[in-house]
């Protein structure tokens, strides 16, 4: 039994905001200072700041299109090595670093868990292979459906709702998702097709079928079925001027059943202007607010070098001539999905990349419910997670922000309202939008808080006048009640989970999957399915099954 | 028992085959192809142990095996024709003796690497070939050699969701036998060349179908004129195309300048049309093992651990100190090396000669585990089909690091 003793502890799922307490660690949960019979252990941490583990809701971290980044990233795997040592493994690779390195550098920045959120069906024996090689952090991943050829029939054909569900359920559960993501929803397969641009109401050429078409069956699937995490929706026309009217129609065709819109920032343009660019943050920002029924993770950009990687080949397709270094890669899958890989540089002085910059934080600053908005940076396609330390200092201290805000194109500076918006968010906040907000969409409910019962993932900073440099360097991380970081270095390996939901589904379905799948599909019905011992036996990772509503 | 028993006999990793057991060896009774039928027909692995080619306990020839790579400085570990968690195993063990790997289709796979890493690919997979592709190009000679269904699978479908029954092939390169006669009732054309080397008639047809005007005035003789003029057509009147080569079956000379040019050929056809590619190659664990390098190292091919630290320098097997060599799918003995040698695999070719030899299973038959196809997108469950207690070449070299 362990005791911390004395923390400020910002646990906003219990409504806790900078409280000094002391919190008890049994068996590596939380438990009440009742249920303490003899304290082992007491750290002291006077005058330490104590939240949850960090979760990160959206970070491509494991599958296919991971190493394909990987492999074009090869100068920044060269640059960046790091050695084994009797506790760590080996790695490369600061932008996509390889599989432990991401999970000690997550570690390290105090984060407990991460989600993947694009798993494809046929790849995600992969997607958890790597996960499994990723430690430190509990994973879970979104399996991509919209572009499935199965799902498209089923829909082109006007199927029974039911069935649509009855397929989604089965899918979540032989893929052992946590949730569905949609991606440029029939656009991926539009794109094999040869249509290079799809609208929210505009045709597959083949199925007929618009993107809204595809949205709506899946939103309702995921409603009926009770999945916590609602459609993880990457929306049409990623990064294309004038695309905010799309978003803003996306958020309009949910109806009010619930919806996860995602990197959010690369759906925010308009095309005023001499430059036709223009942020249109403020009227995405506040449909946010008036959609209760909304999250939204915001995909942040920072300036460097980063590589894009996406389902979404038709607009990864186009983006490819600002590839740089200019190689990229465009893989069509399946008759499922595909993905793009398009290594980038965002500059500050390029007048789109700096209004881009503009763009993310001020959906971070004008929306005003931090429950339902998120901490991202798409990892690694706006910036690699190891620049949320910065991106907390840039929404917490108005001064910094507004001095990187003068260094940067001067015309973008002027064409963003960034400068006068006087917001901070304050600990607390953060603690939000990093830790309570993507447990409570995620249906977590042992993660995220530090109530009785909860998890004991937690982390604890030394507070320091640069709010950067305390984020970047917990002193302590604790998984499952276990000191795996001390001083902001792993310190121990912990044992880690995969999180699943598994919503009924009539066993019927299988039937005619069965017969799809021997005549179309590659590979056998029997050996796409992961069994719970599969899964389990790539690193002894526990299954961690969640309950739908 | 339904046909559902997964091929690792090439990457293709056809999955609706039907094994049953006979005599020493297993039988395949649905879907096999010939390389199939001889991988499955072995016989069944070596139970005992050798150290100096003298029977011992395994016990004993794993600490020496131990002690052998403790010793060494530049250890190489080889073949590595194992599954991913022998792979991951391997990457394990070579971390902690500074070793480094090397895969035995590496050769291959570095031509068709270089070219992806310096400058990307549009790529497809089995599945897209086989529902989509009207249109398919190989490039090179007896391009699926190696991958004998491929074209059962991918070009002869019983049922396809978007191509029709007849397909329009293209064959730069000299078709095999079999070939020919699986792509019986598809219109084909092919240009063979005697002479002229096919980096030579790849770039003719790639100026051929960007530059309309060129063809017509080029001067070249009739029929080759005939030829590309057939090609240009195909490929410009192709839905969906897929152009499909295999690095080991390309000259090893042109391979990286064939491979190059496929690449740049597939970016100038994107513009206006859908045409990707894919590659045939990675056998014996060769596909898994770039991927399991990629994501747990940084690095696809050539990774070399000095002081735990991966890069992709590549790897002088002339350099090695000690050699321990992973065969698991084929008798392939190592490459003769004065020096240690240690050989984990299923069959004793040269194992009398090693200086420690692990008997291992071969996944897939004797244990599970994972492989990686290759189009390098799916993964696909191994089975165990017989129990001989042969162990896995994963579970041998984590007892070696146990021991380090
Ligand atoms: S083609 Fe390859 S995978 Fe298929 S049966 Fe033959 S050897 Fe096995
Ligand atoms: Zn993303």
């Amino acid at each position: 039994m362990i005791k911390l003793a004395g923390g400020k502890v910002y646990d906003p799922a219990n409504g806790v905001d900078g409280r000094i307490m002391d919190l008890y660690i049994k068996d590596g949960q939380l438990v009440a200072a009742s249920a303490v019979d003899k304290v082992q252990q007491v750290i002291d941490l006077s005058g330490r700041i104590v939240m949850p583990g960090g979760i990160d809701i959206h970070t491509h971290i494991g599958g296919g299109k991971v190493s394909i980044a990987r492999l074009l990233m090869a100068e920044d795997h060269n640059a960046h090595v790091t050695g084994a040592d009797d506790l760590l493994r080996s790695g490369s690779g600061a932008i996509a670093p390889s599989s432990f390195i991401t999970g000690y550098r997550y570690a390290e920045m105090g984060y407990t868990a991460c989600f993947e959120p694009a798993m494809m069906p046929v790849n995600a024996r992969q997607s958890h292979l790597e996960m499994a090689d990723t430690p430190m952090l509990d994973t879970g991943a979104y399996v991509l459906l919209g572009n499935d050829d199965f799902l498209l029939r089923l829909l082109q054909q006007k199927k029974d709702q039911q069935l649509i569900n009855d397929y989604v359920a089965w899918m979540i559960r032989a893929t052992r998702a946590l949730g569905v993501k949609v991606v440029n929803p029939g656009g991926i397969s539009a794109f094999k097709f040869n249509q290079r641009k799809l609208d929210l109401d505009e045709r597959n050429k083949y199925y007929g079928l618009t993107p809204r078409d595809v949205l709506s069956p899946l939103l309702e699937a995921l409603d009926t079925l009770g999945v916590p995490h609602p459609l993880h929706v990457h929306a049409c026309n990623l990064g294309v001027p004038g695309n905010f009217q799309t978003t803003l129609d996306t958020i309009a065709a949910a109806e009010g059943r619930p919806m996860h819109v995602t990197h959010v920032q690369f759906h925010s343009y308009g095309q005023e202007g001499d430059r036709k660019f223009s942020s249109a943050a403020a009227p995405i920002a506040e449909a946010v607010n008036r959609h209760k029924n909304l999250s939204i993770d915001v995909g942040q950009i920072m300036f460097g070098q980063t590589v894009t990687a996406s389902a979404d080949t038709m607009l990864q397709y186009k983006g490819h001539i600002h590839a740089h270094p200019h190689k990229w890669t465009c893989m069509d899958i399946e008759c499922e999905a595909g993905c793009g890989v398009v290594p980038f540089r965002y500059r500050d002085k390029n007048f789109v990349n700096a209004l881009q910059w503009c763009i993310g934080l001020e959906i971070f600053l004008l929306t005003d419910d931090p429950w339902r908005v998120f901490l991202t940076t798409d990892h690694p396609n706006g910036a690699p997670f190891t620049s949320y330390p910065h991106l907390i200092k840039l929404l917490m201290d108005r001064s910094f922000r507004n001095d990187v805000l003068g260094t940067i194109n001067p015309a973008a500076a002027g064409a963003s309202t960034l400068g006068s918006i006087e917001r901070e968010y304050s600990l607390y906040e953060i603690a939000v939008i990093t830790r309570a907000a993507p447990a409570r969409s995620l249906g977590l409910q042992d993660l995220g808080h530090l109530g009785n019962g909860a998890t004991a993932d937690i982390t604890v900073y030394q507070p320091d006048d640069d709010i950067e440099t305390m984020f970047a360097h917990p002193q302590y991380v604790f998984k499952r009640g276990e000191m795996c970081v001390r001083n902001g270095r792993v310190c121990a390996i912990p044992t880690t989970s995969t999180h699943v939901v598994e919503p009924d589904c009539d066993p019927g379905i299988e039937r005619s999957l069965k017969r799809y799948f021997d005549r179309y599909m590659s590979m056998n019905l029997e050996n796409f399915k992961i069994s719970r011992e599969e899964l389990e036996g790539y690193n002894q990772h526990s299954l961690l099954v969640h309950d739908c509503r | 028992m339904t046909a559902t028993v997964t091929c690792p006999f090439c990457s293709l990793l056809c999955d609706d085959l039907s094994v049953r057991a006979s005599g020493s060896g297993l039988t395949v009774s649905a879907n096999a192809c010939q390389r199939a039928r001889q991988g499955f027909g072995l016989p069944a692995p070596a139970t005992e142990a050798r150290i100096a080619g003298v029977v011992a306990p395994l016990e004993r020839a794993v600490t020496r095996a131990a002690q052998l790579l403790q010793k060494s400085r530049k250890a190489l570990l080889g073949g590595l024709g194992t599954d991913v968690n022998g792979l991951r195993a391997a990457l394990r063990l070579a971390e902690r003796t500074d070793a480094a790997l090397w895969h035995e289709q590496e050769p291959y796979a570095r031509q068709n690497l270089k070219a992806l890493q310096s400058r990307g690919g549009i790529m497809t997979t089995l599945g897209e070939v086989k529902n989509r592709a009207d249109t398919v190009l190989f490039i090179g000679n007896n391009v699926t050699d190696n991958h004998p269904r491929f074209i059962e699978r991918c070009i002869n479908p019983a049922h396809a969701l978007f191509a029709g029954k007849h397909r329009k092939l293209g064959y730069l390169g000299k078709p095999g036998r079999t070939e020919l006669a699986d792509c019986e009732g598809h219109e084909l054309v092919t240009l063979t060349d005697q002479g002229n080397g096919l980096a030579n008639h790849l770039a003719l047809l790639r100026a051929a179908l960007t530059q309309p005007q060129w063809l017509a005035a080029a001067e070249l003789p009739a029929p080759k004129r005939n030829k590309l003029k057939q090609l240009v057509d195909m490929v410009g009147n192709a839905q969906y195309g897929a152009l499909v080569w295999s690095p080991a079956a390309l000259p090893q000379d042109q391979a990286d300048l064939i491979i190059h040019a496929c690449l740049d050929l597939l970016r100038d056809l994107n513009v206006k049309q859908r045409f990707a590619g894919l590659s045939l190659g990675g056998n014996n664990g060769g596909v898994s093992w770039q991927s399991v390098a990629t994501w747990q190292t940084g690095f696809p091919a050539g990774v070399n651990f000095t002081n735990g630290r991966p890069s992709a320098n590549g790897v002088q097997a002339a350099d090695a100190d000690c050699l321990l060599w992973v065969s698991g799918f084929n008798r392939q003995p190592p490459p003769a090396l004065a020096v240690p040698t240690i050989i984990l695999s299923p069959h004793q070719a040269g194992a009398s000669a090693a200086d420690v030899y692990l008997p291992t299973g071969v996944p897939g038959i004797d244990h599970g585990g994972n492989l990686f196809r290759t189009d390098g997108v799916i993964a696909l469950p191994l089975q165990k089909l017989r129990d001989r207690g042969a162990p896995s070449a994963a579970e041998v070299i984590e007892q070696i690091v146990e021991r380090l």
